[in-house]
């Protein structure tokens, strides 16, 4: 064995604001990362046209009024309607499915969904699992309460491939170092514990290694789970050998050195990691207004071949680092394809000037940034020069209505219209996007043309009068009765049924069906693991 | 001869006596089935797995017992099936999958019961560590900053070796 790389290697990064302060060359040609937008491409999303029936919003494009919200939120749709809903005592932060299939026939379409550590006043702990085979009567099977299952924050993914689902343990941010995984194979409705065990503790057969959970995402072959600790030394993604689903072993931990961790994906053939450099927790990132001071929020592109390939002492190198200052806490990344073309659909969790209390959202419109965060797409068909080719961008984020939206916010404050989950029809040939926008609800979008994106439906449920017990909208303080919800989740997409799932935070699961001929698409398809 | 045989005869008698306490150590009895409201559990000194062993067959459930240890466990209660598995299992590393049952009036109930090993593997010892980031390939990346974007890009991964 190499020495020098075994000691040399396992945290393998480029350190890159050490590496700016040595190599920086200030450019001054326009936009090393952004590509020239088209002359008539909009700087926010096209509105959806709603139809007879529905109820479209009456303010700003993802506004949800003060007026409305003193007298108890009725909810907007507009090109989706609820089939029904699981309520349950509510949701956190992820949403994952299941296909069961006997031949070709789908027998069972199986949701799970996250709930918060909390206690007090619940029905059932852990993650419902929910039978959505019939959309109109979701019906929970089973709850899962092992240690990772408790409260999975935004770790819970099921691997396609292997039909495992797993969770660390995120638990409201004071997890540990467990990973549970459960085979779905048998009845997707009644998962079957597979381990529930820590990690990094030099009993697992790995390294030794501090693991707190929070994110995570399958390598798509299912024989590595990837985890994204905010907490551990101010932040480091690690990986997770699961060839064995009985036996996780720690493969290794990684700081990327530009700034904190958050979520991830990673390619089909698993030799590249599309990760994100998070603002630093307990920090309102550089200053928006001086110049000098450099962004360290955005996607990072790595190689991850010596992981997927199992080499000793693996090194993890940054092929590209491209980093803005108009979003922060950046949370998540799919790769996808669009007529053949490599993108990434990457979605920030705070806005410009972060997770938007009100002195951050004010810092933000000061500099003339969006207050709120956005899903954006990225072109990385040069892997060594990502380009952001357009943003969501609803017109409540928009800079230039500052004035509309923030005193109007008053008794919302946190995440309020911002971005922070999203999901596509299709990796391999994305035609659609769906995100959840906290306050702002379930956002539907053509990306058949990703340099001029267009809203096509979205849903934004009616406030509850009754707090759920299990959404981390309450354990923040942050519901109000007859209040917005808060839409955190992926978004589950259908489209043979027409139809879309998906969770928010008071009013729990929610399945939808698609009107007025919107969606789907001639060209789109929903294969199974294939939505994020 | 005959102190012997007397030898003989306290041997048996301890013998007897202690198999009759463990014959009454193994005293379990379970009264409840499938879609029972309500059990009731009497164990005395009984082993934690074999207690729920019997719990699992008399309320149809399965039970996977992969704890290390061999708990002996003293009970006498009635209640919830649910409740009543809850309070035994109590100081242990559980996990429980419930499941809605049809033949039961779609009852919520134990599905399936988990005894994990107990939590706090954390502390093991391991002779593996990981070893700080190599800075020779960090110094070798470029960047550059447009005032809205800046992108970093380190060197081809054949020239950073």
């Amino acid at each position: 064995m190499n020495a020098q790389r075994s000691h040399g290697a396992l945290r393998q990064s480029a350190v890159v604001l050490f590496v700016s302060a040595c190599c920086l060359t200030l450019s001054a040609f326009g936009g090393n990362g952004e590509k020239k937008q088209a002359d008539d491409a909009p700087l926010t999303v096209p509105k959806a046209t709603c139809g007879p029936g529905d109820h479209p919003e009456t303010a700003l494009q993802g506004q949800v009024p003060a007026d409305l919200r003193a007298t108890g939120f009725k909810g907007f749709n507009c090109n989706l309607q609820l089939v029904g809903q699981s309520r349950g005592d509510g949701a956190n932060w992820q949403a994952t499915e299941f296909r069961q299939r006997h031949g070709s026939r789908i027998e069972h379409v199986c949701a799970y969904h996250g709930t918060a550590a909390t206690t007090a006043n619940r029905t059932h702990l852990g993650v419902p699992v929910v039978d959505i085979t019939d959309p109109a009567t979701p019906t929970p099977t089973a709850y899962l309460t092992t240690t990772s299952m408790l409260d999975p924050w935004e770790s819970l993914k099921v691997n396609e491939r292997r039909q495992l689902l797993a969770a660390d343990n995120g638990r409201n941010a004071a997890g540990g170092p467990y990973i549970d995984i459960y085979d779905l194979s048998g009845d997707c409705r009644f998962p079957q514990l597979l381990a529930s065990a820590p990690i990094g503790t030099g009993a697992d057969g790995g390294p030794l290694a501090p693991i707190l959970g929070h994110e995570g995402s399958w390598a798509p072959d299912g024989l590595t789970y990837y985890g994204g600790d905010i907490r551990t030394g101010g932040g480091q993604y690690y990986a997770v050998d699961v060839t064995d689903p009985t036996e996780p072993r720690l493969i290794t931990t990684w700081k990327p050195g530009i700034a904190s961790v958050h979520g991830m994906s990673i390619s089909d053939d698993g030799n590249r990691g599309y990760f994100v450099s998070k603002t630093p927790s307990g920090t309102t990132g550089p200053s928006l207004t001086d110049p000098a001071a450099l962004p360290n929020n955005g996607l990072i592109i790595a190689d991850l071949s010596e992981v997927q390939s199992r080499q000793a002492n693996p090194q993890i190198t940054i092929i590209s680092a491209l980093l803005w200052k108009d979003g922060s806490f950046a949370q998540m990344t799919i790769p996808i394809r669009i007529d053949g073309k490599p993108y990434l659909i990457f979605v920030d969790e705070g806005g410009a000037g972060g997770l938007s209390s009100a002195t951050q959202l004010q810092n933000a419109c000061a500099a003339g940034l969006p207050p709120f965060p956005m899903a954006r797409i990225v072109d990385i068909s040069d892997e060594t020069h990502p380009q952001v080719v357009s943003k969501l961008m609803l017109e409540v984020h928009d800079p230039a209505n500052c004035a509309k939206v923030i005193p109007d916010l008053v008794g919302l404050s946190s995440f309020t219209y911002g971005s922070h989950y999203c999901s596509v029809d299709n990796k391999k040939k994305a035609t659609t996007l769906a995100c959840g926008y906290f306050n702002s609800g379930i956002r539907v979008f053509d990306i058949r043309d990703p340099v001029r994106p267009k809203e096509i439906a979205y849903y934004n449920p009616a406030g509850t009068t009754t707090a759920s017990p299990g959404s981390n909208h309450l354990s923040f303080g942050q519901w109000r009765p007859g209040g917005p919800d808060w839409c955190s989740a992926q978004v589950l997409l259908d489209a043979d049924r027409g139809m879309l799932w998906s969770t928010c935070q008071d009013n729990g699961l929610l399945t939808l069906k698609f009107t007025n001929g919107v969606w789907p698409f001639p060209q789109s398809k929903t294969p199974p693991g294939e939505q994020n | 001869m005959r102190t012997l045989a007397r030898r003989l005869a306290l041997v048996c008698a301890i013998f007897a006596l202690q198999n009759g306490l463990l014959a009454r150590a193994a005293e379990i009895s379970v009264s409840g089935e499938r879609c029972a409201k309500t059990v009731r559990v009497v164990a005395h000194a009984a082993d934690l797995a074999t207690l729920l062993a019997a719990l699992a067959s008399s309320l149809d459930f399965d039970v996977s017992f992969k704890a290390e240890h061999h708990r002996v466990v003293n009970v006498d209660t009635a209640g919830d099936p649910e409740d009543v598995v809850a309070s035994i299992v109590n100081d242990e590393n559980t996990s429980r999958v419930l499941a809605l049952d049809a033949g039961c009036n779609n009852r919520m109930r134990l599905a399936k019961l988990w005894i994990l090993p107990a939590r706090g593997r954390e502390g093991a010892a391991s002779q593996t560590a990981i070893a700080p980031p190599d800075r020779d390939v960090q110094a070798r990346a470029s960047s550059s900053y447009d005032g809205n974007y800046l992108l970093i890009t380190t060197l081809p991964k054949e020239e950073r070796r």
